[in-house]
């Protein structure tokens, strides 16, 4: 366990389009149209959710430096959507630690009731992620997660404040 | 747990895309409905401000010019230096007048330029949080009548009512007392104020 570990909110837009853009994350989280895309859209899109003032973002630092975040954008009525972005400098135990420590920052908010997120098929360790997290499946998304011209299925993962309780200590 | 996803689900850059659309669409309506208020219309409200309460002002200005040339005539000083005096700072009065309306018709304009930026700015975070173009769009319409329509105008009431009571009250009420000998002399005696040049006898320095 990384005891430098450590989480908080940020609207630095740049250092988290810094992390999304680290080679150890980008092509995970891009599917076929987006990386297609030119990366002005893509960060203006990034920059949209971290500015946005409904939506939370939260940087993941050891040590201060950034290794991660988290971007929790708002569906409305205490819903939100993560997306979880870990670099290579954060990754396995330390990993698990940054998801379970983001997961009790979010769910302690006063406006989160739930989150909700999405774990394509073709990334198994990131099913695996959330369930060592606390989150458990919610179903299938009806959308596909398309990569490399293969349709993928998503599993739904959810955590709310009930998990909160339970969540296993790290 | 993906994040650039082009489906709904899993795809928040997607909805954020389109949140970011709907928020380009409402400025767009935005821009278009404040296009009117450019630097034209801002002088031009300064314009109208000052052919709104001119008129008044000269009117006012004639109204004490014909006074006070009545004051100085009863006095028999039209030809005086007081009357040189008087009708000189009758028209510096004047002078002052028309760049105090010019202050307040740059104040005028500033003031509106300034509502019109407030409105704007309140829009542009109202669309920032809702992304709804729809109903941004008329707010701006409603918005944008409201800030064009003629403001009223608050009467400056008579500009040259304290020059008339420095310089035409003592007159007409040290004349009434003394007929026929309506002078600064008067005037002079009862405020206190001013000296008399005593070597020459005609100069007449008036204390303001």
């Amino acid at each position: 366990m990384n005891i430098n570990l450590d989480i908080d909110h940020t609207l630095d837009w740049l250092t988290v389009w810094t992390i999304i853009h680290d080679a150890s994350v980008f092509n995970r989280v891009c599917d076929d149209e987006w990386t297609r895309k030119p990366l002005h859209d893509l960060k203006a899109v990034v920059r949209g959710i971290v500015e946005n003032p409904h939506n939370h973002s939260l940087l993941v630092t050891d040590g201060g430096r950034p290794v991660g975040c988290f971007l929790c954008y708002a569906l409305g009525k205490g819903l939100f959507e993560v997306h979880t972005m870990l670099t290579d400098r954060c990754r396995g135990a330390d990993a698990i630690q940054a998801g379970k420590m983001g997961t009790r920052f979010m769910l302690a908010m006063p406006d989160v009731e739930k989150l909700v997120s999405f774990c394509p098929a073709n990334m198994p360790e990131a099913y695996l992620f959330a369930r060592y997290c606390g989150w458990h499946k919610a179903g299938i998304a009806a959308k596909k997660w398309i990569k490399e011209g293969v349709e993928y299925a998503m599993r739904i993962v959810e955590a709310n404040k009930q998990d909160l309780k339970d969540l296993p200590c790290h | 747990m993906s994040l650039f996803g082009s489906t709904g689900d899993g795809g928040a850059a997607a909805q954020e895309a389109a949140r970011q659309a709907n928020i380009t669409q409402g400025m767009g309506q935005i821009d278009q409905q404040f296009s009117g208020f450019t630097p034209q219309f801002f002088n031009q409200a300064a314009t109208d401000y000052t052919n709104a309460v001119t008129p008044g002002m000269m009117r006012d200005y004639q109204t004490t010019k014909n006074n006070l040339t009545y004051s100085l005539a009863r006095g028999g000083l039209l030809q005086s230096s007081t009357a040189a005096q008087r009708n000189a700072s009758l028209s510096t009065q004047l002078s002052q007048n028309n760049s105090q309306i010019a202050n307040n018709a740059q104040q005028q304009s500033n003031t509106l330029q300034a509502n019109v930026n407030t409105q704007k700015a309140n829009l542009v975070s109202q669309l920032e949080s809702s992304a709804d173009p729809s109903s941004i769009a008329s707010q701006a319409a409603a918005a944008s009548s409201q800030l064009r329509a003629p403001s009223a105008i608050q009467p400056l009431g008579n500009l040259f009512s304290d020059w008339s009571q420095q310089y035409l009250s003592g007159m007409y009420g040290n004349s009434a007392q003394q007929p026929g000998n309506m002078s600064i002399w008067n005037q002079l005696g009862s405020t206190g104020v001013g000296t008399v040049n005593g070597s020459g006898g005609s100069s007449y320095m008036v204390g303001t």
